[in-house]
């Protein structure tokens, strides 16, 4: 689905001049403008906007999200992310979203991190290349959580007793 | 023109003793703590024994040696908090931190000057400052003055912890509509001369993050409702 812009991507054409190659063609009849949520299936979007690697973004093109979501890793099968997402804005807090997204469109630094379970936020938006026009595009960024320490198994150990105790109270 | 939140910002704060030399993109990466993608595209502006500031994996970072600060998006405000934890609680746990700050940023615009006037009016009215506050709103022409920065502070916090929770309203220069919300969320991990380690702090930060967070969120949508009303 995203295989012209992952291949794009690899070859490295966003990086060198990301705005000469238009790879966006095959979206033609959708102008810009919609490109936002709600007017668009989450999926269409995904698909659809251009990816730029993380070492893209920055303060010579900063990116402007417009929608963001966070999203847990339910699968990953053949190179295809299968994940739940729900959107960080509160008015659609309860909204959950499926999606498949395709592993190229994770960063190569990144892919280790992909695995069942995995936190991720995906956002919608705009960059602005310099010297060039904003692009529709899609971050994709995954959590680096810490290890569990002691302290963090004593705590969950402390939690389970307590619910044990309630539960036990119920009989 | 309605109100438009054209950013929202969130960082963590941690007051204590700490080496901004080790502070580097490279000692993240070394870390794991951001990849190798990451890494390369780092923007490292200042790298001395008293001051380091670099943007990395969508966040910023400044190290003084009193004071860190770890920024981001709203919208990706997870990668400060597993920074923060990462760090914190796993890599440096023996840095003394005797305070933090959860902090979130808004600039709103409010649709017209006109409107973040009369929020300013609203929120601190010039009736309230005598004959001098009728002066100042008996100014003509395009130059005028009014409420320049007001703060609300709440003590005790919303969740008894010792520290406060305080809002910061200002206008903004880049445009004659903005307007600038800064919410702090401070909380005490400890004395300065008796605190030992990260560990409190690093506490706190789980327990607060999100709520604290929600709560800057909640105020903010409350003054969009107030500027959408004026």
């Amino acid at each position: 689905m995203v295989s012209s812009s992952a291949a794009l991507q690899d070859e490295g054409i966003y990086l060198e001049n990301p705005y000469r190659a238009s790879p966006i063609t095959d979206t033609d009849t959708v102008p810009n403008d919609d490109i936002q949520q709600g007017n668009l299936p989450l999926n269409f979007l995904i698909e659809k906007q251009l990816h730029f690697p993380a070492s893209f973004f920055g303060k010579a093109n900063p990116f402007h999200p417009q929608s963001s979501w966070e999203g847990i890793v339910t699968s990953v099968e053949n190179g295809t992310i299968r994940a739940r997402l729900h959107s960080r804005d509160i008015a659609n807090d309860d909204h959950i979203d499926e999606v498949e997204i395709d592993i190229h469109q994770v960063n190569t630094g990144d892919r280790d991190l992909v695995v069942e379970g995995a936190l991720f936020y995906l956002s919608t938006g705009k960059i602005s290349i310099k010297g060039g026009i904003p692009q529709p595009s899609v971050s994709i960024v995954f959590r680096r959580q810490p290890n569990w320490t002691k302290r963090d198994v004593e705590r969950r150990d402390s939690i389970s007793a307590e619910l044990l105790e309630i539960l036990h109270g119920v009989d | 023109m309605g109100v438009i939140v054209e950013s929202d910002r969130v960082s963590a704060v941690l007051i204590g003793a700490f080496n901004p030399s080790i502070f580097h993109p490279s000692w993240l990466a070394l870390n794991d703590l951001i990849s190798s993608e990451s890494l390369d595209a780092a923007e490292l502006q200042v790298s001395h024994p008293d001051l380091s500031r670099f943007d990395a994996n969508f966040m910023s970072f400044e190290v003084q040696k009193s004071r860190v600060i770890i920024g981001c998006e709203a919208d990706k405000d997870g990668l400060v908090f597993d920074m923060v934890r990462s760090i914190f609680g796993e890599l440096l746990t023996h840095s003394p931190v005797w305070r933090i700050g959860i902090n979130r940023s808004f600039e709103i615009l409010c649709g017209t000057e006109e409107k973040r006037n009369e929020l300013g009016k609203r929120m601190a009215p010039q009736s309230a400052w005598g004959k001098w506050g009728e002066e100042i709103a008996s100014a003509q022409g395009t130059k005028h003055g009014g409420m320049q920065r007001l703060t609300m502070r709440q003590i005790p916090r919303h969740d008894g912890r010792e520290g406060h929770f305080q809002a910061d309203l200002r206008p903004g220069s880049s445009s004659q509509d903005l307007i600038r919300l800064d919410f702090n969320s401070d909380l005490v991990a400890g004395k300065e001369e008796s605190v030992e380690g990260a560990l409190k702090a690093t506490n706190l930060i789980e327990e607060c993050w999100q709520l604290d967070l929600a709560k800057a969120k909640e105020v903010s949508n409350e003054i969009v409702e107030i500027i959408e009303g004026l």
